[in-house]
């Protein structure tokens, strides 16, 4: 509890600080505050420096101080959006200043969210990154993240597929972790947000609106992220909500309405062509088995899909209460026929200011509910194979859907070997799922009377959710013929709440040209998911399956101190520190604590005198920063891994004793020694601006090193209850660099022309990965479907995790691969498993995101780009389904063939070629849209309107043939499209 | 307002201390797993922990077929007797697999690697059993017992428990002296943790073996009188007899004489063949059967996995119609029918015919005999003697027409007359070849159904025992270690097809008597030497 | 791929060459070379991998359908006139019809990358070729003189017949001497340096040995037997042993069989595998033998394998 304590001594300290502060009051001070174009600007704060005395402009731009004491004072005026302006006025007992600010692109004084707190723009000691509302990504955005896709360098958004409600896979610089998770940690106005999937409901995410969403900040280095301590080593999400503002209610009504398309089909034989090619290849009986339909299997399971999404909302002031209230209905409908998603959503926001401001309360209150129908996904891959000779439908007892059989009258059963008829296998199985979610808290603020410039923060909240559905499958259907039908149900609750309570001071010392500014704090977080089990039936009420326990809990807590000293010297140099002890209920208690400090040093080189009186450069600033973070979580870090415990049986694995079925209790593998892993980064940056901020951007380079990886290893067998475990073993280094720059082409009164551009390179690399360090060692890290256990990626030395491992291909003169012919790389002679070689990764090199838009009075035109390079894809597809075999089967069926087979001619799998390795590096056109801004329908009125019209998924420039190059996993294989979405929107506002 | 200023600090500090956490709060306990103190409270628990040793020989994990105990494995090939039945068969003259699973093609063209995911499966499988088993003995010391207040008839009942608990531990034991030689060596006495087990040599082990089946003997039930299931003395000295049959091969020292006396003793007991040869292998095998001495229960719908014996039927079963005319449904698993397993022509070549016509043992299927390629899936004949359909016909209830109930012999009575039987052809004592010539004849009149069959003292050689134990252990999993024994699993003396990779087969290095210490478990155990020539 | 592909280019198949197309074939000339084929091997440059090349011979109009298949390693090929006959017999062509026949090159790497060349059309009249081999074992006393023989009726190097074995071990020589004999070489093959072939278990067996592959197969064979007052042991009875006299079979590709025996007057039938289910007699009756003597029975079994003729002829 050292941490505690000193945290403790320094709050003392602050204290003392704060009781040296004497006032005598005379004088005042007046004025107005106008924008460029001279018009006033209300709401903009006047503050004189070195005291606490500030006032906020009214609806006419004009202010006044009073109670001033006599002398020479610098007075500041600053506006969101505008540079600060600063004054020396004389006070007196009338005194005037006013007041003529110029906008500042860069928004070097906009005030910024960060951990348990917040900092402008300028003062910024850690690699963050803000994205808000009138830069998100625009069109038929359902779920937040998608907002700010290649928007920020370094942040890889990868959405998991083209399903409604579907969740995306974040990675911030690359991702640090093995075994553990590489999710970034998400903060929803100071919640702490679950990533735990809800049953039978899309996402986590995706049950926020996005239309409520303020802004994004992105916390990528250490020293931005160590505040957050044991979650924080792959980035932090802060995201902010829209609150409510002053005076009258201010009403927002939007509509989005979009149709979306499939874009692209998996390249599979027509049915002419599986006609030739069996007549050509195949013997008598399989000759017999062509059907004489047509059927393009995945025209039968895709659909032209229509989503609406409206939202409406309230923001005013009631009774000096600012409030907001929206309401959300969203109503979207899948490529894949069937799949729909309902959500309805709503959220309210107050934030009443009491005592003269001294107590700010926030508080947000989020809820949705969603009714989903998801379609049987497993069409997807029938839909690749199934025999385009027949029909959809037939007189059957399958419910006239077509399907493979084998025995006669009452001894038919479906072929087991054949894939199922796509279309019954949707439109026979009924997935339901329902949802409902509520993330709320309370965040007080208490400026203290005595001591304003001390605040004691409180913030408490929860996040709970429960989702419940049922699965079921008529009796007669093909795809559950072997019990008649069956139905399932499930429910799952997530209880998650937590409290954070703490203290800040801040004070300017003017004599020393110092700002003191701490931070100390305690947080307690308690974690609990329940899983409710039911018995499994048939489709006649047969029980199949039942469960051993109704329910089980699976409960975490973290119990944490963390704090942040800042100290600027002269404006110029900024020391951060920050600490935070956390300890976790996933480790035993002598290893439950860990530490996680960060350090680090800023130069506003722009504060410099030779910078100061500068027409081009407009901020300089260059950033040091070191430290560490930790890790814990992920789907194989289980809640009580360290503890020695017996799990029950499953009712599928009792054992027969005599007559009597056991149930019984087995051991389960444990570490008692397991702890987190630690990822050390040192980050340097530097942020720029020129021309006023029409030119500006950052530059940084990182290096983080992960030790105690927490990864899945072969360890001695015999010596713990399974030959597998989980534990911290192995490091890894990530090195990477992040560029960004923003651009004010043209800005004048009819035209704004702006650009955005971000580049990064990211690396990672396996360091040691055993107890015993062994060069030829390797963990399974993916495997591809088709044979059983074939492994593809793994974990090893010297490699980028989730590397290839395969055979190099022959080729002939004319490039076609020769069938089973590879490479003998260690010249023996034989081609063996040694042959074998690790050859890419699913990592892209360099990611590029480019952004721009180009206004004409009430026209705006904008488009997102983003790029990847040297990202590798295995195709599946091909490799599964691009065979002669497949097509000519020995299990008395005919199969559809990937187009593949018609360039390698290979009669039997051969997974682990790297032929089917193929460059996915690409460049995709997210989002192109067109917008008329109508303003004011009447002068007198306060009606505004802005009309939108959208495409996204534009076009993706790739050399890879395959569905979509862009992949998590970097195995192609069953993707639900991405569709290419047309979007009509309306915007009203009263 | 200050009121309500006050309430809110003062609801701050309450929420505050509400949830301000001990350190205790943080040791948090699943909702339904146990800690040993309490699995182990009763003497039901202790019953309940020696099933959960059983079930370990049966089941991929506890959690029904979609889960593996042993890490690394698809949880379809993670149970104990697909692993040994690969590692017995597969790299055999009777057995062949056309598919292309990574490590599948390797065990057909005896080219195994020393990271072949098969062997370091039964590896991982044979070890972990161990460690369940040392565990079990560990909980059930006297002083546990004392501790946990079970007394008398009860802890008697656990003295028995510990007894079939060392024995499962032996087999494995066994398992791993055959297949690998020299394992690494744990037992009650190396806790949990991460001390790297010692290497143990396999005449060390062999002894080890030995000197255990030996003490629990006076500890099990007497032959045929424990629950179904089981182990007993019977199993117990079948083990031995085994054992001492290949203690040339395991020490370098022949046990013959023990050989023929604990195959004796298992022969004395109460055991008597079935009267069909082909109901052995059928679903209601568990009824009415006084020749297994020890089984593998499977169940299709309580304890399913998909390896054992739904394993067995559904690699061996074919779907389409023109490739042997096979339709799964005859074979109890209706949506099964993997199409992989067949023999290669050796196997039925020991039969005078391939019907079954005369020597009712032969149970094949399939247009082709011959392997010209283990990729065409008809080169060879299937095997279709197990079946997952009863005696009158009857499919067994399956969770999804795939899963088997039929149990599988561990031990049969037919194994202790052909031991018997070798062991005297090979010079053993306490045995004539007389009785051995009554005990192989009783095999054939079985499997003729008349005495057409019988051979002559005359033809009772020492070759002879091996094409007989073909003949009646065919897919048992006794295949490797047979011609280990007869000096054919490696070298030229015999070939078959594919055997060392070529279509004709070709010799074998003498190093593949033994299967390689798995890699992984070289790797991360610093104290494994690899076996020679690996 | 950005890098460089491991290339290996093989040499596409060449052009095949025979030095006659129209062939007479003459037993006598058996081993000489019926016709040579001369052609280019194909090879492999840069990555070298093997290649193989083989001749596919095929009637013409099955277009390679049901090709036998020769590997060749050298330049040239000269079948003899035995073994072109032998193969022509073995694709289906009929004995003294003319035959055409297909002869191309086949050549690859790898199954997806097979090249053949130009085809040739050959024509040739098969003979017939019938031929014997022995079986010398212990169940005859280890004599080739007076062995049992195997016969091949297209002499197409496949011989078969049905021999009563004792269970005990055999060998196969070509002729009545012991200066050739094939034995066991393991997995159903022979050779001359193998060891003893098993017959496995004493009954009849149908062996079939194919000396182009040198393989060999014994199965449990069907057999005939001679039952009745007749024969020295009377009628079998209900149960119990039962001395039945088995006949041998004759290899003359007509399915008979022949038994020498001593026998009364009375009556007797045919019977197959020991059983009752499958007799031969007098029509639905049985056989009567009139006169005691020592006869030669010789029973031909028809095409169905329950009918058939019998001839009974006193020594
Ligand atoms: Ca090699
Ligand atoms: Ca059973």
């Amino acid at each position: 509890m050292k941490v505690f304590y000193l945290l403790k001594q320094g709050l003392l300290v602050l204290l003392v600080f704060a009781a040296l502060i004497v006032k005598a009051q005379t004088g005042s001070i007046s004025g107005k505050v106008l924008d460029e174009t001279g018009q006033p600007l209300p709401g903009a704060s006047v503050f004189v420096k070195g005291t606490t005395r500030s006032t906020s402009t009214d609806v006419n731009g004009n202010f006044k101080l009073a109670g001033l004491s006599n002398g020479s004072v610098t007075l500041s005026a600053s506006f969101i959006g505008y540079q600060t302006l600063e004054k020396a006025v004389s006070v007196t007992a009338n005194a005037t200043a006013n007041f003529q600010l110029v906008p500042d692109a860069q928004k070097l004084n906009e005030v910024v969210v960060i951990g348990y707190g917040t900092a402008e723009k300028k003062n910024l000691t850690g690699s963050i990154t803000t994205v808000s509302s009138k830069d998100f990504q625009k069109g038929a955005i359902t779920t937040p993240e998608q907002l700010i896709q290649g928007k920020i360098a370094g942040v890889n958004i990868i959405s998991n597929s083209g399903q409604p409600g579907v969740g995306s896979t974040i990675r911030i610089r690359g991702g640090a972790s093995l075994n553990a998770s590489n999710d970034p940690l998400v903060v929803i106005d100071g919640v702490p947000f679950s990533g735990n999937t809800i049953d039978n409901a899309p996402s986590p995410l995706s049950l926020i609106n996005p239309n409520d969403i303020e802004t994004f900040t992105v916390l990528k280095d250490a020293n931005a992220t160590a505040i957050y301590g044991s979650r924080a080593s792959n980035g932090v999400i802060l995201i902010t909500t829209k609150k409510g503002g002053t005076g009258a209610p201010v009403i927002n009504f939007s509509t989005n309405n979009s149709i979306a398309t499939v874009i692209k089909k998996v390249d599979v034989l027509s049915a002419d062509q599986v006609r030739a090619y069996v007549n050509a290849n195949g013997s008598a009986s399989q000759k017999a088995l062509l059907g004489t339909a047509s059927t393009d299997w995945q025209d039968e399971i895709y659909q032209r899909a229509f989503t609406t999404d409206n939202n409406l909302s309230i923001a005013g002031s009631f009774k000096g209460v600012p409030y907001r209230v929206s309401a959300g209905y969203l109503d979207q409908d899948g490529l894949l026929i069937t799949d729909k998603l309902k959500r309805g959503t709503g959220s309210i926001t107050l934030s009443p200011r009491l005592f003269k401001d001294h107590l700010k309360i926030d508080l947000n209150l989020k809820g949705s509910l969603t009714d989903s129908h998801f379609a049987n996904g497993g069409a997807i891959g029938s839909a690749i194979q199934f025999d385009p000779t027949q029909p959809v439908y037939a007189q059957n007892k399958y419910g006239n859907y077509y399907e493979w059989t084998q025995g006669t009258g009452a001894d038919m059963v479906p072929n087991p070997n054949s894939p199922r008829n796509p279309v019954g296998l949707i439109e026979l199985q009924n997935n339901n799922g329902h949802a409902a979610r509520s993330v709320g808290n309370a965040k007080f603020d208490y400026s203290f009377h005595f001591l304003p410039e001390l605040h004691a923060n409180l913030n408490v909240g929860y996040d709970v959710s429960k989702g419940y559905g049922a699965i079921s499958v008529p009796t007669f259907a093909a795809q559950a013929a072997s019990t008649k039908g069956s139905f399932s149900r499930a429910l799952k609750t997530e209880n998650d709440k937590f409290s954070e309570f703490y203290l800040n001071y801040a004070h300017t010392v003017e004599s020393i040209r110092s700002r003191f500014d701490a931070t100390a704090g305690y947080g307690y977080y308690d974690n609990a998911t329940t899983s409710f089990n039911f018995t499994n039936y048939t489709g006649t009420g047969v029980a199949l399956v039942t469960p051993v326990f109704p329910f089980s809990v699976e409960r975490n807590k973290l119990l944490s101190y963390y704090g942040r000293f800042v100290y600027t010297l002269a404006d110029k140099y900024i020391l951060s520190g920050t600490m935070r002890a956390d300890a976790s209920s996933k480790f035993a208690e002598n290893n439950r604590w860990g530490y996680f400090p960060s350090a680090g040093f800023t130069w506003r080189i722009i504060g410099e005198n030779f910078l100061k009186d500068s027409k081009v450069i407009s901020d300089l600033k260059l950033r040091l920063s070191y430290g560490e973070t930790g890790n814990k979580d992920g789907a194989d870090i289980g809640n009580y891994n360290y503890l020695s415990k017996y799990y029950a049986n499953s009712n599928t694995g009792q054992y027969q004793i005599g007559n009597t079925f056991y149930n019984y209790y087995a051991p389960a593998g444990y570490d008692p020694d397991l702890r987190w892993e630690t990822t050390t980064t040192y980050n340097a940056g530097l942020d720029f601006g020129f021309l006023k901020g029409r030119l500006y951007g950052s530059l940084d380079v990182y290096y983080k090193k992960t030790k105690d990886l927490l990864s899945k290893i072969t360890i001695p067998v015999g010596t713990n209850f399974s030959n597998e475990l989980v534990t911290n073993v192995g490091n890894m280094d990530v090195r990477g660099a992040e560029a960004s720059l923003n651009f004010t082409a043209i800005k004048n009164d009819n035209i704004t022309w702006d650009f955005g551009v971000n580049a990064a390179y990211n690396k990672r690399k396996v360091t040691n990965l055993t107890l015993n360090p062994s060069s030829g060692f390797k963990v399974d890290a993916g495997d591809i479907t088709g044979g059983t256990g074939v492994h593809l990626k793994y974990n090893a030395v010297n490699q980028v995790p989730g590397s290839y491992f395969v055979y190099k291909q022959v080729y002939d003169g004319s490039g076609k691969p020769l069938e089973g012919i590879y490479a003998d790389l260690n010249g023996d002679g034989a081609i063996t498993t040694d042959d074998q070689y690790f050859y890419k990764s699913p990592d892209p090199n360099f990611t590029f995101g480019f952004n721009t838009a180009f206004t004409y009075k009430k026209w705006t035109i904008n488009t997102v780009l983003r790029a990847n390079l040297g990202n590798y894809v295995y195709d599946n597809v091909a490799s599964n389904f691009g065979i002669k075999s497949n097509i000519l089967t020995s299990v008395g069926v005919l199969n559809n063939a990937s187009s593949d087979l018609l360039n390698t001619g290979f009669t039997a799998t051969q997974y682990l070629s790297d032929y089917y390795i193929k460059n996915a590096s690409f460049l995709k056109m997210d989002n192109l849209g067109l917008a008329y801004n109508i303003g004011k329908l009447s002068k007198s009125g306060n009606t505004t309107m802005r009309i939108s019209a959208n495409c996204q998924n534009v076009f993706v420039v790739s050399k890879y043939k395959g569905l979509d190059p862009e992949l998590v996993s970097g195995i192609d294989y069953n993707l639900y499209p991405r569709p290419r979405t047309y979007t009509l929107g309306l915007n009203v506002g009263f | 307002m200050k009121n309500s200023f006050k309430t809110i600090l003062t609801s701050a500090v309450l929420m505050l201390s509400l949830n301000s956490c001990k350190k205790e709060a943080l040791n948090l306990l699943p909702t339904n797993d146990l800690t040993e103190s309490i699995v182990y409270a009763t003497p039901a628990g202790y019953k309940q922990e020696l099933v959960r040793l059983y079930a370990n020989y049966a089941l991929t994990s506890p959690s029904g077929s979609d889960n593996s105990d042993v890490g690394g494995l698809n949880s379809g090939f993670a149970d104990f007797l697909r692993l040994f039945w690969t590692s017995q068969e597969l790299t055999t003259d009777e057995a062949v697999c056309n598919w292309g699973d990574t490590g599948i093609p390797e065990l057909d063209n005896s080219t195994w690697s020393t990271d072949n995911q098969f062997l370091r499966g039964l590896y991982s499988r044979s070890i972990s059993q161990i460690t369940l088993v040392n565990e079990y003995l560990r909980q059930s010391t006297p002083d546990q017992l004392a501790t946990r207040g079970i007394t008398g008839a009860d802890a008697t009942n656990v003295l028995r428990y510990r007894a079939e608990a060392r024995f499962l531990r032996a087999y494995q034991y066994w398992v791993l002296l055959d297949a690998f030689g020299n394992p690494p060596f744990v037992t009650e006495t190396d806790l949990i943790g991460k001390v790297n087990p010692k290497q143990i040599q396999r005449a060390a082990l062999f002894a080890y073996v030995e000197s255990e089946l030996k003490a629990i003997e006076p500890d099990l039930a007497d032959a045929r009188t424990n629950e179904y299931g089981r182990a007993d003395k019977g199993a117990d000295w079948a083990l031995l007899a085994r054992l001492y049959l290949n203690a040339q091969v395991y020490t370098g020292t022949a046990k013959y004489t023990e050989a023929i006396t604990y195959s004796s003793k298992v022969i004395g007991a109460s055991y008597s063949l079935k009267t069909n040869y082909k109901d052995l292998f059928l679903a209601d095998n568990n009824l009415n059967n006084t020749e297994n001495i020890l089984t593998i229960n499977y169940d299709g719908v309580n304890g399913t996995n998909y390896g054992g014996t739904t394993f067995l039927i559904n690699a061996m079963v074919y779907t389409a119609a023109d490739a042997a005319g096979m339709v799964s449904t005859a074979y109890g698993v209706p949506n099964g029918g993997w199409a992989g397993n067949r023999t290669r022509q050796n196997l039925p070549a020991l039969f005078p015919d391939a019907n079954g016509t005369l020597d009712k043992r032969g149970i094949f299927a399939g247009p082709k005999a011959t392997i010209d390629a283990i990729d065409a899936p008809n080169d060879g004949l299937k095997v279709t003697k197990f079946k997952n359909v009863t005696s009158t016909g009857a499919t067994p209830a399956s969770l999804n027409g795939t899963f088997s109930s039929l149990d599988f012999a561990l031990f049969r009575l037919a194994e202790q007359y052909l031991i018997y039987g070798e062991a005297v052809a090979r010079g053993g004592s306490g045995g004539t070849a007389a009785q051995a010539l009554l005990y192989v004849n009783a095999l054939r009149q079985r499997a003729y159904g008349n005495t057409n069959g019988n051979v002559s003292l005359a033809a009772l050689t020492t070759d002879f025992y091996l094409d007989e134990r073909g003949r009646e252990l065919y897919w048992e999993g006794h295949r490797r270690t047979d011609l280990v024994r007869y000096g054919k699993f490696t070298g030229s003396t015999y070939l078959w097809p594919f055997k060392g990779g070529v279509k004709a087969g070709t010799s074998v290095p003498a190093y593949r008597n033994l299967y390689p210490i798995p890699n992984a478990d070289l790797i991360a155990n610093p104290n494994l030497v690899q076996n020679t020539g690996y | 791929k950005e890098e460089t592909q491991t290339i290996s280019n093989v040499s596409p198949t060449g052009n095949l060459t025979a030095s006659a197309t129209a062939l007479s074939l003459v037993q006598s000339n058996g081993a000489k070379p019926a016709l040579t084929f001369t052609y280019p091997l194909s090879t492999s440059t840069g990555y070298v991998v093997p290649v193989a090349t083989s001749l596919q011979f095929d009637l013409k109009g099955n277009n390679f359908t049901t090709a036998k298949e020769f590997v060749v390693s050298s330049t040239s090929y000269s079948p003899t006139v035995n073994d072109f006959n032998t193969m022509l017999l073995a694709l289906g062509a009929k004995i003294g019809t003319s035959a055409q026949i297909e002869v191309r090159l086949k050549s690859g790497a790898a199954a997806n990358a097979i090249t053949y060349s130009n085809v040739i059309t050959l024509t040739a009249t098969p003979y017939l070729a019938s031929a014997w081999i022995y079986v010398p074992g212990n169940y005859q006393g280890w004599n080739p003189a007076t062995a049992d023989s195997l016969v091949s009726l297209s002499s197409n190097g496949v011989y078969t017949g049905i021999i009563k074995f004792d269970g005990s071990a055999f060998k196969i020589t070509p002729a009545k001497k012991w200066d050739v004999a094939y034995g066991d070489a393991g997995s159903g093959t022979i050779s001359t340096s193998g060891g003893d072939i098993s017959s496995i278990s004493a009954e009849f067996k149908l062996l079939t040995v194919d000396l182009n592959k040198k393989t060999y197969t014994i199965a449990k064979a069907d057999y005939w037997s001679v039952v009745g007052s007749a024969t020295p042991a009377g009628w079998p009875p209900g149960s119990g042993p039962y001395n039945e006299l088995d006949m041998k079979f004759i290899n003359d590709g007509k399915n008979s069989w022949t038994v020498t025996t001593a026998l009364t007057a009375g009556e007797l039938k045919f019977r197959l595998n020991h059983d009752w289910a499958v007799s031969i007699g007098e029509g639905s009756g049985n056989i009567v033998i009139s006169t005691a003597g020592t006869y030669k029975l010789t029973l031909t079994v028809n095409a169905d394998g329950k009918t058939g003729t019998y001839t009974a002829v006193k020594q």
